[in-house]
């Protein structure tokens, strides 16, 4: 170790250098306080033995000045004294001191003593270091959550969360405490919503974000229904999330077409869907097991249906609302939740009207952080804008002449969902990019027709009444999972045209047909039957063959007749 | 014989010091007369605390090199000194000269 030695007294430096030398350590020295400063400057010494009584600055004012200037939070300083007075021993620790050693040196003592500073040098040096070490990693974990933040934010982005039908309350470093909420519009006008909470916090939480936003966008925007996009993302989840890492979910299809709401809730807590109208609240309870849990082999959703038109509401939770903890320890919980629903039922913001009660029940604690709250009404969206093509590329190109057909038989009917395999291959052409809703539309209500009136002989005039409504879509999902014959063909043949092309889209079932003209009329008075006046709105003609089983429409598209 | 020195701590000196011992003590006493010589110079009426400086740096610097009866007198002198209480009695500057003359001499007899 190296040692400064400061003292006027020249006998008293010779001897205590040599006990120290003998000792192994290096030793400076000093005979006044100015020098004793000045070698400190230049040696940096570990430890300091200081007289108190010397020329130009006494001890006292040498120890003040190296405490200061030795830029560490402790410095060592032995103040050596012939001094005897109490007080006088006193003044070296008040004066900064960390311990004396009374002259005539002993050199037992003097080993004993730098011995005991050398272990407590040692000791301080570590925990500097690990301090040192600590800051760094902490301004690192800061920096990579930071940069983890805007990767992600890029990634899993809010979509359509800022639509006007929408409340949320979703923390800004929310992705780190699990939780996840994405939207988007769906290809026939409507949205598509989705909640997640992974558990845990931190990172491992976050990791499923990516995957999960991925699948979200990628797949909603080609089409894919809610099982297909659950089925895939809980087939990645559960690949990619390290063990006891699961994710509730909850997503949510507004049809604003069909004016149909489509949920599946997937370990989260009851979602409610509100009637603002008659003043019901529904409860929509967790169906399954969250993602990530069940291999994809047992992974199975089934989604429940329900009217949604403008005077209802959908509200979701994570179940950080019911969890909410006051000083006292106790719960927000489900109950205050539902009370505070009913009564702001017709309130433009239910969202703000639970947070408020949930800070009012939290008192001083500050809970909103962990709260993510989404309540969505009927999207604003006018259908027939969504349906106005937008401007595209002008590029001949993929499927522009081709025909493609497929035939779904039996359980394959209730098993696949042909319309997202059309819209990609339809979609090969760049030029019908800015057509791609109407095409979707046109399609997906075809097809739909073929199998719920056709196959499975479903009578749309049942979605006349609310209960209707529901019975109609649990008959659908019964009938679809018990059905082993009937089959629909879907043919899609793209012809090129002198501006562009020929879309000619022929769908068979085997069901028994129907009166058309029948429909039609009727279409115009009920609601249930609004699918086919806007397929005859959309194409340019739609037709009926075989009693109804068969169907051609032909959609023309002109890239010099792009509306605005 | 040992009058004024202690031969116990002188030991443990030798001990630490080894060859140098012969520089500790030549060092010691040149340092010590001149300190004498600049105490004789000294005045009991304006210049009490250079004398409890002096007498202090005496009194370390003697008392490492177990020069007992010497260190004591400078510690008394340093206290009174300290108190501004040194009277032309108290302050006996041949106590102090024969106090290290006898001491000094057997140091040498020993050590040079």
């Amino acid at each position: 170790m190296k040692i400064l030695i400061a003292d006027d007294n020249h006998t008293d430096r010779l001897i205590l250098s040599k006990v120290l030398e003998n000792l192994n350590h290096e030793v400076i020295q000093a005979k006044d306080g100015s020098e004793a400063i000045e070698q400190f400057k230049k040696h940096a010494p570990a430890l300091v033995l200081l007289d108190v009584l010397m020329p130009c600055y006494d001890g006292y004012e040498v120890a003040e000045i190296i405490k200061t200037d030795s830029g560490r939070a402790w410095f060592p300083i032995i103040f050596l004294t012939s001094l005897t007075e109490a007080s006088d021993l006193a003044k070296c620790i008040s004066a900064g001191g960390d311990d004396f050693v009374s002259k005539p040196i002993n050199k037992v003592i003097i080993k004993a003593k730098i011995d005991a500073f050398e272990r407590i040098i040692n000791l301080y040096d570590t925990v500097a270091e690990q301090r040192e070490r600590i800051q760094f990693h902490h301004e690192h974990l800061v920096q990579e959550q930071e940069a983890a933040k805007r990767i992600f934010n890029n990634i899993a982005h809010r979509g359509c969360l800022a639509s006007d039908n929408i409340n949320y309350h979703l923390s800004p470093m929310s992705i780190f405490n699990g939780d996840l909420m994405l939207a988007a519009e769906l290809p026939r006008g409507g949205m598509r919503l989705f909640l997640a909470d992974f558990t845990g916090h931190g990172l491992p939480a976050a990791i499923g974000a990516m995957p999960a936003s991925e699948i979200f966008y990628g797949m909603t925007t080609k089409g894919f229904n809610i099982p297909d996009m659950m089925v895939e993302m809980n087939k990645r989840l559960y690949n990619v999330l390290p063990r006891g890492i699961f994710c509730c979910v909850i997503v949510i299809d507004i049809d604003s077409i069909d004016e149909l709401l489509t949920i599946w809730n997937a370990g989260a807590p009851d979602s409610f869907l509100i009637d603002q109208q008659s003043g019901q609240v529904t409860s929509i309870p967790s169906s399954h097991l969250p993602l990530g849990i069940q291999s994809p082999e047992k992974f199975k959703v089934t989604c429940k249906s329900f009217e949604f038109t403008k005077q209802h509401k959908i509200i979701a939770v994570t179940d950080g609302i019911i969890e909410a903890e006051n000083s006292a320890g106790n719960m927000f919980g489900e109950q205050k939740m539902v009370d505070c629903i009913h009564a702001n039922l017709n309130s433009d913001d239910i969202c703000g009207a639970l947070l408020a009660e949930v800070d009012l029940f939290c008192g001083v604690t500050e809970q909103s952080d962990d709260l993510s709250l989404l309540e969505v009404g009927f999207p604003a969206t006018n259908s027939d804008d969504i349906l106005q093509p937008s401007k595209g590329e002008l590029i001949e190109s993929g499927t522009s002449d081709s025909e493609l057909s497929l035939k779904l038989r039996g359980k394959s009917l209730g098993n696949f969902d042909p319309i997202p395999l059309f819209m990609q291959a339809i979609l090969s052409c760049n030029e019908l990019t800015s057509h791609r809703a109407r095409i979707f539309t046109v399609l997906s209500e075809l097809y739909n027709n073929a199998l719920d009136h056709g196959v499975l002989g479903l009578d749309s005039a049942m979605k006349n009444s609310s209960e209707g409504f529901a019975d109609y879509y649990t008959q659908r999902i019964q009938e679809l999972n018990d059905l082993d014959v009937g089959f629909v063909k879907v043919s899609v043949d793209h012809h090129p045209t002198a501006n562009g092309g020929r879309l000619i889209f022929n769908i068979t079932d085997s069901g028994e047909g129907f009166d058309v003209q029948k429909i039609v009329k009727e279409g115009e008075k009920t609601y249930s039957g609004r699918g086919l006046p806007l397929l005859i709105k959309l194409c340019d003609s739609v037709d009926y063959y075989d009693q109804g089983t068969r169907v051609k429409a032909v959609y023309n598209w002109d890239h010099n007749d792009i509306p605005e | 014989m040992n009058k004024g020195l202690d031969l116990e701590l002188l030991n443990e000196l030798v001990d630490i010091m080894g060859d140098d011992m012969q520089m500790l003590i030549t060092s010691y006493l040149e340092d010590t007369k001149e300190k004498l010589v600049a105490m004789n110079l000294l005045r009991i009426s304006t210049q009490q605390d250079d004398i409890y400086r002096l007498a202090h740096s005496l009194k370390g610097s003697s008392r490492n090199v177990g020069l007992v009866d010497f260190a004591n007198y400078c510690e008394e002198i340093e206290k009174l000194a300290r108190e501004g209480q040194l009277t032309d009695k108290s302050f006996d500057l041949s106590k102090f000269d024969s106090l290290f003359e006898t001491a000094s001499s057997q140091l040498s007899q020993l050590y040079l």
